[in-house]
């Protein structure tokens, strides 16, 4: 209810920063500033805005005067001006919709990149040239060797090995040149890096019981560079990495890191089965035996102390063995028996 | 308008009138502050922090008065959001150029480009300071008058790394010539509505307080050389723990800095703010080392105890102590001042969150 009371305050007009003791009177359409005789400024309630809100005091402005300052002491005076004016009275309920809204917005533009980054890799990685690859590979050929002990020096099993996998790429129609190493480390594993580059550990030759077996491995691998999963997963860990860093402010938050992982190894799940079916397929076409594929999967899991399914990086390996059990066909063995046995030395210098 | 002439000793001159800064705020809204950005932190998953850290500025600039009028904190978590998004960018930018880009032109043979992105973030680091600092002046104003901040972040940068460099053939003995350069270059280009701030401070009267010092620090470390030479006269192999007692002397030596580097800062916060006038208006700090060192040893238990969360209640302290330490000498309320024409940056912040540069 518009009074004709008059309520003291203090007002600087926002052009110096004097502060003059005033009187201000509520009409019916604005609020009318008096400082001494002069009125000073009238303001329209539609336009007040509060800068703030403090318990002793109200502190006003006007959208027509952002910089001038109206501070109220007087609690009636604030009352009066709160239910006229209707930005200062719909202030604290309007905020906490917006705000749920706003919460929820960012929580799925949060889970819109996760899931976009893997999505976009795959059509980001087909356009990185190839002259990149190559030098990312090389690169990171020289950080890894000296890890695994270094590349071993037979040169007959290098040799052998090479005419292998360019035997697979010549049947497969496999675009590139294709680099194996043999390198000492005793993991049973195998690495492919971008840019051709195929890693295969001593332990996996060791643990192989036939040319077949490891042929298996190296087409498998030679799948996953034919379909680029080496950089697209670069890009994907590379983008997911700088989605973390950016949302949560923080490169090295555990919840971050740990999110990056468990979504980075999810999609190599599905790379795997994919390089296993290829490398099945490659295998095939170049008139070996796919049973490699098989017989590695059964001999592996029945080693045992296989990590749970989604913290390792391979399906479980059973998994696999009944996903290639179907493809077997007759073929002619990987390597001559001389070839074979000049693969398991190798390493042998 | 009355002319002061400058006094030598500030607390003899009775003349003048002093006013305080009076910080009101409450630990308990702090905390509620502090428990609300984390939850919503949380909730979502860190991009609240923008406005989270703008909630936080604006209770701490409106519990501090001055001559009964409290200042204001006008920026938005919005600002902040969008120059995070362009530093972002830049930064990418930036890495992705130098460590990929290189990599493929110059390739893997040129290792020295590894240390290229960690060399320009180092250079942008001043840059983020100063950047930062102007964002947070423009954004604060007192009874509806800006504060600001000109000048040039690339020349402040020049000034910060050369000084900066300065410090390792001098041993660390340019420390007073690089602080006053820095704070002159700073200080006169701050501003309160129409009118700067200057700073007229000599570096050797900064001298005094920084040899004692730095001499200081030099036994301690001379003494801790001593007693290793004594107590562990070999080097112990890879593995094999250090003798217990040079592990206490480094300990003991490491607290030793720390608390002459208290005392210091303490004594150059003092120089500082003597020698910084606005108009005809002078300032004092009431500041020693030893409150320093409380504030910083309690605040650093408040923050590790809380794991983080008490961190807005830190620097709470640390503003009660800036505004109990600083006095304002001379007639402030006759002081005029008018609005001044900056036209605010919308993205200042972006780089010193980014970098982690920025205070609070």
């Amino acid at each position: 209810m518009p009074s004709e009371a008059v309520h003291p305050a203090t007002f600087s007009d926002g052009r110096t920063a004097a502060r003059h003791a005033a009187s201000v009177t509520l009409a019916d359409e604005d609020i009318a500033i008096r400082v001494g005789e002069d009125c000073v400024a009238r303001w329209r309630y539609e336009d007040l805005r509060v800068v703030d809100d403090l318990p002793t005091s109200m502190r006003l402005c006007s959208r027509t005067q952002p910089d001038a300052r109206l501070a109220l002491a007087d609690a009636e005076a604030v009352r009066a001006i709160a239910v006229l004016a209707p930005a200062l009275r719909g202030r604290r309920g309007r905020g906490h919709l917006r705000n749920w809204a706003a919460a929820l917005a960012a929580i799925v533009v949060v889970a819109g990149l996760f899931a976009l980054v893997p999505i976009l890799a795959k059509p980001i990685a087909r356009l990185v040239p190839k002259d990149w690859e190559a030098a990312w590979g090389r690169h990171n050929l020289e950080i890894l060797l000296p890890h695994l002990g270094g590349e071993c020096a037979g040169q007959e099993g290098r040799q052998a090995i090479a005419a292998l996998s360019r035997r697979v790429a010549a049947a497969n129609a496999l675009a590139g040149p294709f680099d194996i190493h043999i390198a000492r480390s005793n993991e049973i594993n195998a690495f492919a890096l971008a840019g051709g580059h195929v890693v295969i550990l001593d332990g996996l030759i060791d643990f192989a019981r036939s040319a077949d077996e490891v042929a298996a491995v190296l087409a498998h691998e030679m799948a996953h560079l034919h379909a680029r999963h080496v950089t697209e997963r670069i890009v994907r860990d590379t983008g997911l990495g700088m989605v973390v860093m950016f949302v949560t402010g923080d490169p090295t938050s555990f919840v971050g890191s740990t999110a990056v992982l468990l979504a980075s190894l999810s999609y190599s799940r599905a790379d795997e089965a994919e390089a296993d079916a290829m490398g099945a397929a490659m295998l095939a076409k170049a008139g070996f035996a796919p049973q490699g594929m098989a017989e590695f999967f059964r001999r592996l899991a029945a080693r045992g102390g296989a990590l749970p399914a989604i913290l390792s990086t391979h399906p479980p390996d059973l998994a696999r063995a009944a996903a290639v059990e179907g493809t077997t066909t007759a073929g002619t063995p990987a390597l001559t028996a001389e070839e074979w046995a000049a693969v398991k030395a190798a390493c042998d210098s | 308008m009355s002319i002061v002439t400058r006094e030598p000793e500030r607390s003899g001159s009775d003349r003048l009138p002093r006013h305080h800064f009076r910080q009101d705020g409450t630990g308990k809204a702090v905390f509620g502050i502090a428990v609300r950005n984390f939850a919503l932190g949380i909730l979502t998953l860190g991009i609240y922090r923008f406005w989270g850290v703008t909630r936080l500025r604006r209770y701490l600039w409106s519990s501090t008065r001055f001559l009964d009028d409290p200042l204001e904190y006008l920026g938005t978590g919005k600002e902040l959001f969008i120059g995070a998004v362009v530093a972002f960018a830049v930064l990418f930018a930036i890495v992705f150029t130098t460590q990929i880009g290189f990599l493929i032109v110059l390739g893997p043979e040129v290792e020295e480009l590894r240390a290229l992105p960690g060399l320009i973030v180092g250079v942008l680091v001043p840059v983020a300071i100063y950047r930062a600092r102007r964002y947070r002046l423009s954004r604060t104003a007192w009874r509806g008058i800006r504060a600001g901040q000109t000048g040039s972040a690339l020349k402040y940068a020049v000034i910060w790394l050369a000084w900066t460099a300065s410090l390792f053939p001098s041993f660390g003995l340019s420390w007073p010539l690089r602080a006053v350069a820095l704070a002159r270059y700073t200080m006169n280009h701050t501003m309160f509505g129409d009118r700067f701030f200057t700073f007229e401070g000599k570096a050797t009267t900064l001298y005094r307080p920084f040899l004692v010092a730095w001499g200081a620090a030099a036994m301690a470390v001379a003494a801790f050389a001593g007693s290793v030479a004594v107590l562990q006269p070999t080097v112990p192999e890879a593995g094999e723990p250090a003798a217990p007692g040079v592990i206490i002397g480094f300990l003991a030596l490491m607290l030793a800095l720390l608390l002459i580097s208290f005392w210091y800062r303490a004594a150059q916060m003092r120089f500082v703010a003597r020698h910084t006038r606005f108009g005809d208006l002078s300032f004092s700090a009431d500041i020693r080392g030893r409150q320093l060192a409380w504030l910083w040893f309690s605040n650093f238990l408040i923050v590790l105890l809380t794991l983080g969360l008490g961190l807005p209640y830190a620097l709470l302290r640390g503003a009660r102590l800036a505004a109990a330490a600083l006095t304002v000498h001379g007639d402030a309320a006759a002081i005029t001042v008018a609005q001044n024409a900056l036209t605010a940056s919308k993205t200042g912040e972006g780089l010193a969150s980014l970098l982690d540069v920025d205070a609070f």
